[in-house]
């Protein structure tokens, strides 16, 4: 069976504004000429008529409407996929950290209404879970094309805020989601470690595939402040620290690095796939590589 | 620890600055919201690193700046036990006491002679590389060797120049002189020794007291650095009230002296150090330096205040400058004296007074009389007749020719007379004086005028003939004619004494009137006037105005302008017995017409017997060539030119010229040694002036210990009886240690510290 591929109406699109137009330019861009669905339907059911546009494959055309309406209309229909993906956007209080570039949250929402477009385009169901210390917005996974609209409204109405207290509620989750699919957690992950890799272990061992993109900011990992800084903690309001940059700059570094390497490599032993993405990099390059490595991954 | 600048350490305030910055900084901070937070909780360990280094690098920044600023105020210490290297050098200026006093012999030598064996003394225990500077208290003081020299054998040179003791010293104006030479000094230790005979005068009498407050509020006061201030008495034996006779100060009878004219002179005998008045071995008058007559002592006097009048005469037979010297000779030569005699003097040196006068030749007067004509005994102008040229007087100070105001004219003022004098034309009047003339005609309101013109002096005096009117329209003419005010009527009334009128001796400044200045029983301000002119005179803008007042209202007495060259001088009240006044029967009547008249043909324009510290005036005709002058201090061997507009120098008197009318005034300031100055003028004459010593110097009293302290409230001497134990004190290797170097390598050090601790932390916490 040809791979089904889902047609956005531009003009529903439009609504969404930057955040879909984004989506759109980034994975459509990305599947010229390289694309093949990593995931296959089996089963197609038909789902609805819509207009012929050309270009449209004529084979897809329902002549026999055609010979009741002597109008072109091209027949729709929903595949049914063995893929149920989850996108966990981590919609947290410091993920609304925003340095010379983007913020975190600002850069999860590309990364997620991306891979949404993408995963919808290919059939594949698609739901999404915005959080904090609790689920904040929660969206089963479907996979027909108007269902991309209203992820990308959640994920555009939604604004960072609360504390991040992840590993419970994925612990939560990874019991919820019985069947098994992929789960794709996007956030800086600035939580108690080992509780957060029991609970992404919680997913492996509900056999869900697991990605895991860790979110920074360059001054997260860099910390290039030089004068006295007041420090307001974005997650507890009241809370704040004035230090010396200068003087907190290599123990800062020693345990900010110490831990994205522990999460790096507790994330390997647990068969996630990892991926650091920095804000100050462009969003189609990180994709495109992630994509690339495990487009080749699959072959 | 002492330092040379204390008003440095004000800067220590600047250890404040670290903190500072660090709080400041704490102030000015960014703010982030940040959500890895987590990653800012360092451990208690790194936090109190971090907080020990910053405490550390600051303190070490305080440090550094309290080290340079402590290096800056010249840290020194006394004590040498801390000493790690020789004796630094020192600057020292001695100020030795050039008052007569220094020449007081007890039994053994002269304190001046003992200044200087304790000087060179000191000298020679000086290390190579101390400065010295030498001065001279006196009135004035002197600077024998001005500038600081490590040329001892210079220094030794000068020590042996030093002037003999003479007249009085100013110690305050010495010591600033001293202070002013050492404030040039890069040295850290630098002294002022005042070497002197420990006299009371000079040091903390009343004048001198208020001195060294004024010294201690100008300078001492305001002193980063004080220099040790020693004072070592060379004489600490001299008895507490030593015998001494001593001259008081000369005065005469008349300010100036015609040619043959007998002048009076008074002066005193003052003896200090004993209880009864014996004659003195002889009394001695020269002139011109010429021993002319010893002079009868009293044989019995009772002493008043110390002192026993004397008075002699003298006439002088040629005209100019002339000197008088009046010296006592308390006791007989040593040959002469018998055993157990008791000396009545150990200071010889102010037995001695010099008084300057100028004799001058009789100057041709017209005196024109409003009286009747012929003039009458005792009316009109006898009485100025009277006391300028006397009857039967050979030696007048002026020659007086009287003429009825009828028979003024233009003749009257010219040289050629018509009755020319044997043979010779008469001289042309100097002065003329119109005594209670009722009015004058045109023609010799001009005649006046053209006098004036010339360079005349004039005199009017008023009274009851004088016509108003006429005066004003023809003498006055709104201020463009000669007379010095506009007369407005007569006031006063006979009657009571009460309310008479008298010369007010306050008001006394004019040069003509300086005789009548200090108070006397038969002085000017004694007389008074029943009646006397009211007058106006000009305003300020005007030349001139009035030079004395009466009592009464303060109305004018004399009142002056000038009129072309020459000059007028109103009197407001009659000199003569026209109104009831007593002015006429006074000993003061004659030398005050002597002086309005000398005044007024510029004979006495200078004063010839100065105080120290005056300046020498003389009046050289405008036309009178500058060059060539000369001039001869008591000390100087020769004379020295001296020069107009120069800078006074080794070998060069300086002087300035102001115009002044028909003269020029010659002034040469700084005449501060007391003894006779001799101007050399360049047509061979000497003008002779005498600076007279001050009379208290003869006191001899040693300060006590009560006026050392109140001394000690303004300046903080360090005083040494002992001149011995002194040199020892002086000569010490051990007596001041410098520390500004120790500082300067702690700052060094410090700052080699910093920039290890400051790399060391950047390098850590990158």
């Amino acid at each position: 069976m040809p791979p089904a591929s889902i047609h956005f109406d531009p003009t529903s699109l439009s609504k969404y504004g930057r955040l879909a137009m984004v989506a759109r330019q980034l994975v459509e861009g990305f599947l010229t000429g390289v694309h093949k669905s990593p995931y296959k339907g089996f089963s197609v059911e038909f789902a609805e008529h819509r207009q012929y546009y050309p270009g449209d494959e004529i084979r897809h055309i329902d002549w026999r409407a055609y010979g009741k309406t002597d109008r072109y209309f091209i027949k729709e229909y929903e595949e049914e996929t063995n893929l149920k993906a989850y996108l966990l956007v981590d919609a947290s209080g410091s993920m609304a950290y925003k340095g010379k570039t983007a913020s975190k949250f600002e850069y999860a929402q590309y990364i997620a209404a991306s891979l949404a477009y993408l995963m919808l385009h290919q059939r594949d169901a698609v739901g999404l879970a915005l959080h904090d210390t609790k689920v904040r917005q929660m969206i089963p996974p479907k996979a027909n094309s108007k269902h991309l609209l209203q992820i990308l409204r959640v994920l555009q109405e939604t604004q960072p805020g609360g504390e991040t207290s992840m590993a419970p509620l994925w612990d939560r989750m990874a019991e919820q989601i019985t069947r098994r699919g992929m789960v794709v957690i996007l956030s800086d992950c600035f939580d108690n470690l080992r509780a957060l890799i029991r609970a992404i272990q919680h997913f492996r061992h509900k056999r869900h595939e697991v990605l895991l993109f860790h979110v920074l900011a360059p001054e997260e990992i860099e910390f290039p402040f030089k004068k006295w800084t007041q420090f307001r903690n974005l997650e507890v309001a009241g809370h704040r620290l004035l230090v010396d940059p200068q003087a907190l700059r290599k123990e800062y570094r020693k345990n900010f690095d110490q831990f994205c390497k522990d999460l790096r490599e507790q994330a390997g032993q647990a068969r996630v796939d990892y991926y650091l993405l920095r804000t100050d990099e462009p969003v189609e390059k990180a994709l495109g590589l992630y994509l690339t490595a495990r487009q080749s991954r699959m072959k | 620890m002492s330092f040379f600048n204390v008003m440095m350490l004000t800067g220590l305030a600047a250890v404040a600055i670290p903190p500072i910055i660090h709080l400041l900084n704490r102030r000015r901070y960014d703010v982030v919201d940040w959500g890895a937070m987590q990653f800012l909780q360092v451990s208690e360990v790194t936090r109190r690193r971090l907080l020990i280094e910053e405490l550390l690098l600051m303190l070490l920044r305080m440090g550094l700046i309290a080290a340079l600023v402590l290096a800056w105020a010249g840290p020194f210490t006394d004590d040498w036990s801390l000493s790690t290297g020789p004796r630094p050098n020192r600057d020292v200026v001695l100020i030795f006491d050039g008052s007569a006093s220094m020449s007081f012999k007890g039994t053994g030598k002269s304190a001046h002679e003992q200044a200087k064996e304790w000087a060179n003394t000191f000298v020679k225990g000086l290390a190579p590389g101390d400065g010295v500077a030498l001065l001279v208290a006196r009135k004035q003081p002197v600077a024998l060797l001005g500038k600081l020299t490590t040329d001892f054998e210079r220094v030794r040179d000068h020590i042996g120049k030093l002037p003999a003791p003479s007249g009085s010293c100013d110690w305050p104006r010495a010591v600033q002189l001293a202070h002013a030479l050492l404030d040039k000094s890069e040295r850290s230790e630098r002294d002022i020794i005042l070497v002197s005979d420990g006299q009371r005068f000079g040091w903390a009498d009343r004048q001198t007291l208020n001195g060294w407050e004024d010294l201690a509020s100008k300078r001492l006061a305001g002193e980063d650095y004080k220099p040790n201030l020693w004072v070592v008495n060379l004489d600490p034996h001299r008895p507490e009230k030593p015998a001494n006779w001593s001259m008081d100060s000369v005065t005469a009878s008349r300010a100036v002296v015609a040619v043959n004219q007998e002048v009076t002179f008074r002066t005193s005998l003052r003896l200090s150090g004993q209880a009864e008045y014996r004659p003195p071995y002889e009394v001695r008058l020269d002139v011109d330096g010429k021993f002319v007559k010893n002079l009868e002592a009293p044989r019995e006097a009772k002493l008043k205040e110390g002192q026993v009048p004397l008075t002699f005469s003298h006439k002088f037979s040629r005209p100019g400058s002339h000197l008088v010297t009046v010296t006592v000779e308390p006791d007989p030569p040593p040959e002469k004296r018998g055993d157990g005699y008791a000396v009545k003097d150990y200071l010889p040196i102010d037995n001695h007074r010099h008084f300057a006068l100028e004799v001058v030749e009789p100057r041709p007067i017209l005196l024109v009389d409003g009286g009747p004509v012929p003039v009458g005994k005792t009316r009109g102008g006898h009485f100025l007749k009277t006391a300028l040229d006397p009857q039967g007087d050979e030696a007048p100070v002026a020659k007086v020719k009287v003429v009825a105001a009828k028979d003024f004219d233009e003749l009257s003022l010219k040289a050629e007379q018509k009755e020319p004098e044997k043979g010779k034309p008469n001289p042309r009047p100097q002065v003329l004086i119109l005594c209670n003339v009722p009015e004058l005609e045109s023609t010799q309101v001009q005649t006046i005028e053209q006098f004036l013109r010339e360079g005349g002096g004039v005199l009017i005096t008023l009274g009851d003939k004088v016509d108003k009117e006429s005066y004003n329209r023809l003498l006055h003419r709104d201020g463009n004619g000669f007379l010095p005010a506009k007369l407005d009527k007569v006031e006063g009334e006979d009657g009571d004494l009460a309310r008479a009128a008298r010369p007010l001796r306050e008001t006394f400044f004019h040069p003509a009137l300086e005789l009548f200045r200090a108070p006397s029983i038969t002085g000017l301000d004694s007389a008074w006037f029943f009646r006397w002119w009211q007058v106006t005179p000009p305003g300020l803008e005007k030349a001139g105005g009035a030079v004395a007042r009466l009592s009464k209202g303060r109305v004018p007495f004399l009142v002056e302008r000038r009129f072309g060259e020459g000059r007028v001088l109103l009197c407001t009240v009659p000199l003569n017995d026209s109104w009831r006044n007593n002015l006429v029967s006074m000993q003061a009547f004659t030398p005050f017409v002597h002086e309005l008249v000398c005044y007024l043909a510029d004979l006495r324009a200078v004063e010839h017997n100065l105080d120290p510290g005056q300046p020498l005036r003389y009046r050289l005709p405008r036309e009178a060539t500058q060059e060539g002058l000369t001039l001869q201090g008591p000390s100087d061997k020769e004379p020295k030119p001296l020069v107009v507009g120069a800078e006074e120098k080794d070998g060069i008197y300086a002087a300035e010229v102001t115009p002044q009318g028909r003269f020029a005034l010659l002034v040469h300031k700084g005449l501060g040694e007391p003894g006779v100055w001799k101007l050399g003028i360049a047509d061979g004459q000497t003008a002779l002036y005498a600076v007279q010593p001050d009379p208290n110097e003869a006191d001899l009293t040693p300060a006590s210990d009560a006026d050392r302290e109140t001394v000690g409230k303004f300046v903080p001497f360090a005083y040494e009886d002992d001149a011995g134990r002194l040199l020892e004190k002086l000569s010490k290797e051990s007596r001041r240690q410098e520390f500004w170097d120790w500082f300067l390598l702690g700052v060094i050090a410090l700052l080699c510290v910093e920039v290890w601790f400051t790399r060391r932390i950047v390098k850590n916490r990158s």
